[in-house]
């Protein structure tokens, strides 16, 4: 990162390349849209290179550039919710039913012969449609295997904060997944 | 601990973020509680299940088309940026503000020069006595020549010259200052 500050594009392409992968997926997980989250991840890398000398040696560049990726993604969320004129992003998805009720059947349990991209797009969708706060903390932890502390620090909430937000996240997946949730997608 | 506190602290049970109090009671807790034991497996599940998911990845053209604008933009900020970048550090300022200080600079010195205006061609101004001045015409004073003390016509000496004013000394030794004609050859009339 040093020789990114200095002005270098080498080093920066390395930080490209390096973080790419990570920084599509946070925002994907966050809009939901991959077309779009790879717009949004380039406009991050492009704000990391503009805004080079601000950053703090002192602190870790995941933060950093995490930081500038969930505010992007929010910003996104934001815009897309002006543009359907509604007050939050969910309600859109979610006024069809209750917890749930996007799944294809609710009586299949873990045991049926449903394929794993199918069982991918399910737990895909029932993290879209988690509030906003709770979403990002879950993807933060267990999308990008970030610790309470940084997720404390991207979001600015204490940590107290965060253990409740990742907590009501995944008691509120474990209800919309149901016997999904049992499932390995590996 | 009651069920309530101890579902509080379930994730963090998981990812082993609890002081060691926290842990005892909660493990003391899930040991005596079926419905909290099965609540926390069935959290363990949606933790594998999510960190399972499938990875997106980036197209092929991902980094050529962020280094693709990161030069386009240092290309359009072009010279103008460069005048504008200070560098951390430096004790220099940035180079448009060198520039704007020497344009002031100049613009300064350029108005002090028009404005200056040298010995030798300053107006002709006299100081008189003012006994000299009741009535009398005067001559003006020859301006190449102020090496030479300025003479009245009539040869009284000039105290002093102040710009375009002629410092008068009256009878009762109060000064006066009145305003002169430049350049002229005909007699000053005060």
């Amino acid at each position: 990162m040093a020789a990114c500050v200095a002005g270098s594009q080498d080093a920066f392409r390395v930080l490209v390349e390096r973080y790419q992968s990570r920084i599509i997926n946070l925002v994907y997980r966050y809009i939901g849209d991959r077309s779009r989250a790879e717009d949004i991840a380039q406009e991050v890398f492009l704000r990391v290179f503009v805004h080079r000398h601000r950053y703090r040696q002192s602190g870790r560049f995941s933060t950093w550039i995490f930081t500038i990726a969930a505010n992007l993604a929010k910003n996104e969320i934001r815009r897309i919710v002006r543009l359907r004129g509604t007050l939050e992003i969910d309600t859109v998805e979610g006024t069809a039913g209750g917890p749930g009720h996007y799944l294809p059947d609710k009586t299949p349990g873990p045991d049926i012969d449903t394929s794993r991209a199918e069982i991918s797009s399910i737990v895909s969708r029932a993290i879209r449609k988690l509030p906003p706060k709770y979403r990002e903390a879950l993807v933060l932890r267990d999308i990008e295997g970030l610790s309470y502390e940084e997720i404390g620090e991207i979001l600015k909430i204490p940590g107290g904060t965060v253990r409740s937000r990742i907590n009501r996240a995944r008691l509120s997946l474990r209800e919309k997944l149901g016997g999904y949730a049992k499932r390995d997608l590996t | 601990m009651i069920c309530r506190d101890a579902r509080e602290l379930l994730s963090a049970w998981i990812d082993d973020q609890l002081t060691e109090a926290e842990e005892l009671s909660v493990r003391a807790h899930l040991e005596g509680c079926d419905t909290c034991r099965s609540l926390a497996g069935e959290l363990e599940s949606v933790v594998s299940t999510v960190r399972s998911l499938p990875r997106v990845e980036a197209t092929g053209d991902f980094t050529a088309r962020v280094m693709g604008r990161v030069q386009r933009r240092e290309e359009r900020r072009g010279w103008w940026r460069d005048l504008l970048r200070w560098e951390p550090g430096s004790l220099m300022p940035a180079p448009a503000l060198r520039v704007a200080a020497a344009l002031v600079l100049g613009l300064f010195a350029g108005f002090g020069v028009a404005q200056w205006t040298p010995w030798s061609t300053a107006p002709a101004t006299v100081s008189v006595d003012s006994r000299t001045l009741l009535g009398e015409s005067l001559g003006a004073v020859p301006a190449s020549a102020p090496a030479e003390t300025p003479r009245l016509a009539g040869g009284t000496e000039i105290d002093y010259v102040l710009d375009r004013y002629t410092v008068v000394h009256g009878a009762a030794g109060a000064p006066a200052m009145r305003p002169v004609l430049a350049n002229q050859d005909v007699p000053v009339r005060f």
